[in-house]
């Protein structure tokens, strides 16, 4: 009688008198999935090295995931366990006089590694921030205005975009007025993306009313609180 | 495990067949079947369905279709197994806009009366009980709370409200308005540890001098680490 195998984990069945004959196959195999499997930092190991429910650690960097079998196609994705992620970007940028709440997006510069896990320069495109995996984010802006107004009537105002939308400023602005001395903001947002859509840019919003131009050192911190 | 006899018996774990001596083989073709089941990776289940206690052992994996939730199964001393999440993506956000709020009532509670749907993770308005975002789980929750109010003159306060108290004035934002700043707004952005079931909305108060005051308040809540 010939051997059949098991539907996950192709483990080797044999049949009465040749049942020792699975020991040096099977052995193996659960050697190899005990605990999950090891890969080098963003590899991804072939489907047929896969399982439907294989949990798969890469070295080092802290992220794990299960392997999801496609019941028709037979093929795997992610359904990520664990990715510690988080990226911080900053610039000095100058602002034209608009309207207190007239927010336009201006772009970050320089990625800080020592405020990166997980993340490098790469994840700053086009000046905003790009969040590498459907999850739930956390947005952190500061903001530092150098010149002082002293007048009346003068705002400085800080916002987080979400794909480059200017109106879900509503949600999370923040608008201050006048001071003799430096003006400061500070603005948050958690927030979400589907997995059918693609991993949008989150960007810095800026507006303020002196009559002149303005610079500002901005400061923008982007955390993946949990992957979906 | 006990030494082997002439019985059968199970791994205290897994729940292996063991048979002694000559016996030994016949147990290989049940055994391999219930580590292809349940011994490696996780056990996939449809979402908020628990496997059979004859499927789980203490320190299974567990995953949910669809919700990418994961818990592992932990045997308690009656021999129960409990959920012990180690993933749970949860998010909700809720809003609220009114033109009417009354003047100097200190620590006016106040709920939502809708989500921004595609801003939720595995939750819809149904976790709202009595206007207030009930959390799902024992867990370290990010939270944030946002209120855009109308340009009167006076203070805005706005404080977190949970299931046992108010918060103390420790984390409350506090905004003057005076004179007539046409954009007041608070912020609080903070982490707290809160107990499945719990009631969460916001503490809000003004002394504009009337009632009839615009507000926009918003608030999201975020499972970031299950207890």
């Amino acid at each position: 009688m010939s051997a059949t195998n098991s539907s996950r984990l192709k483990l080797r069945l044999e049949s009465d008198d040749e049942l020792v004959d699975q020991f040096a196959t099977n052995w193996h195999i659960l050697d190899k999935f005990a605990g999950g499997l090891l890969v080098a930092p963003g590899t991804t190991p072939p489907d047929s090295e896969l399982y439907d429910g294989c949990l798969v650690r890469e070295g080092a960097n802290g992220k794990s995931w299960l392997a999801v079998r496609n019941p028709l196609s037979g093929t795997y994705s992610k359904s990520w366990l664990t990715y510690p992620w988080q990226c911080a970007a900053y610039a000095n940028v100058l602002v034209g006089s608009s309207q207190p709440d007239g927010f336009v997006v201006y772009g970050l510069s320089t990625v800080d590694p020592l405020r990166c896990t997980n993340a490098d320069s790469s994840a700053l495109v086009g000046g905003q921030l790009i969040p590498p995996i459907p999850g739930i984010y956390q947005a952190q802006l500061h903001t530092r205005w150098s010149y002082a107004d002293g007048a009346d009537g003068i705002y400085k105002s800080g916002a987080i975009s979400l794909n480059g939308n200017v109106g879900v400023r509503a949600w999370n602005c923040d608008i201050r007025r006048k001071n003799n001395n430096v003006v400061t903001n500070f603005c948050a947002q958690i927030f979400t993306f589907s997995p059918s859509e693609a991993p949008y840019p989150v960007g810095v919003l800026l507006a303020q009313n002196s009559g002149g131009n303005r610079d500002v050192d901005i400061d923008l911190t982007l955390t993946l609180l949990s992957p979906k | 495990m006990t030494e082997p006899t002439n019985d059968t018996y199970f791994t205290p774990k897994l729940g292996l067949t063991v048979h002694s001596m000559d016996d030994e083989l016949d147990a290989q073709v049940p055994n391999w079947e219930r580590l292809d089941t349940s011994f490696a990776g996780a056990i996939w289940v449809t979402p908020g369905t628990i496997p059979d206690n004859t499927i789980l052992y203490d320190g299974a994996l567990v995953a949910e279709r669809e919700t990418g939730k994961v818990w592992r199964a932990e045997k308690n001393v009656l021999g129960n197994f409990e959920q012990k999440w180690i993933k749970y993506p949860w998010m909700i956000m809720a809003v609220r806009t009114g033109s009417s709020f009354p003047t100097g009532v200190s620590d006016h509670e106040m709920g939502f009366s809708d989500v921004v749907q595609y801003m939720c993770v595995n939750s819809s308005a149904a976790d709202l009980l009595e206007t207030r975002i009930v959390v799902p789980i024992d867990a370290i929750y990010a939270i944030r709370i946002w209120c855009q109010w109308g340009g009167l003159g006076g203070y805005r306060s706005l404080k977190l409200y949970t299931e046992l108290a108010v918060d103390t004035s420790n984390t409350e934002s506090i905004v003057g308005s005076w004179p007539h700043f046409p954009y007041p707004q608070n912020y609080i952005n903070l982490t707290r540890k809160l107990q499945k079931g719990w009631r969460v909305c916001a503490g809000l108060w003004h002394n504009s001098g009337t009632d009839n005051i615009n507000y926009d308040l918003r608030m999201e809540v975020a499972v970031v680490t299950p207890l």
